[in-house]
């Protein structure tokens, strides 16, 4: 287990071919993050944009107040077609509220 | 059984387990049960106990026992999906459920329409609605994940 955790993305599919077991949530796999970190290891999270919705909570309320630092991030940034445009849009606020750097984007355009 | 009596019979057979506990009265009755660095006590982000659980287990050799409620449970429901895929052989998963949240006034959870131990091995201990007297986690989140990554990393 490289502690590759996540939930997949099309435009990811070639980035996360080797994970074995995708989790059900993003939260969850943020959560499987927490544990790696107190366990002394590192851990990488992949997502679509869209995902990180369900991970504010996680991140403002207990990686914050608990002085853990986020994993590294494999983000899909969608925003076409129209159900994705919302979230494209506020996808820069959503890494800016929850302070997030540590990242590495996948763009649909690319 | 009372909740924090089923709490005292856990905590106090423990040698160097590592527990996690979840968000609302449990943590506040661990902690003032028996208190110890290897607990880590998930004081906010309700649901997220069992995930940093699989997380830790998956990292470590040590024994790592998850203490939830039942609302921390429904709330994350697909992570006892997950856990049972994985299989861990040195994770365990308690839930004291009372069918309610508690902490938020006693409003009853949906707890009493599912099975937690047809979806995944865990054991579930059905608890009264108690409101015992415990005082607040005295210890800055922080301080609580420093002193646990340490215990963690001891032999």
């Amino acid at each position: 287990m490289k502690n590759i955790f996540g939930v997949p993305c099309s435009k990811l599919k070639e980035r996360i071919k080797d994970v074995e077991v995708n989790c059900t949530s993003e939260e969850e796999a943020m959560a499987l993050a927490v544990g790696t970190w107190l366990a002394g290891k590192e851990a990488t999270v992949y997502m679509q944009n869209s995902g990180l919705c369900r991970c504010l909570d996680i991140v403002l309320s207990l990686y914050k107040p608990y002085s853990i630092p986020v994993p590294k991030l494999i983000l899909s940034l969608r925003r076409h077609p129209e159900h994705h445009l919302f979230v494209g849009e506020a996808t820069q606020k959503l890494l800016d509220i929850m302070g997030y750097n540590n990242m590495e984007i996948v763009d649909e355009e690319d | 059984m009372k909740r924090i009596e089923a709490i005292k019979e856990i905590m106090h057979s423990l040698e160097d387990e590592l527990v996690i506990t979840s968000t609302g009265m449990i943590s506040r009755e661990i902690y003032a049960v028996r208190d110890r660095p290897e607990n880590f006590y998930v004081m906010g982000s309700m649901g997220a106990s069992l995930g940093i659980g699989i997380g830790l287990a998956l990292n470590t050799k040590k024994k790592v026992l998850v203490i939830a409620g039942d609302g921390g449970v429904l709330i994350s429901l697909g992570t006892l999906v997950l856990m049972n895929r994985l299989r861990l052989p040195n994770l365990k998963l308690v839930i004291l459920d009372n069918n309610c949240y508690q902490s938020t006034g006693g409003q009853k959870t949906c707890s009493d329409a599912v099975n937690f131990d047809r979806i995944c091995n865990c054991e579930v201990v059905k608890v009264e609605v108690t409101s015992d007297s415990v005082p607040r986690i005295n210890i800055p989140p922080q301080e609580i994940t420093r002193r646990f990554r340490n215990a963690v990393s001891s032999q």
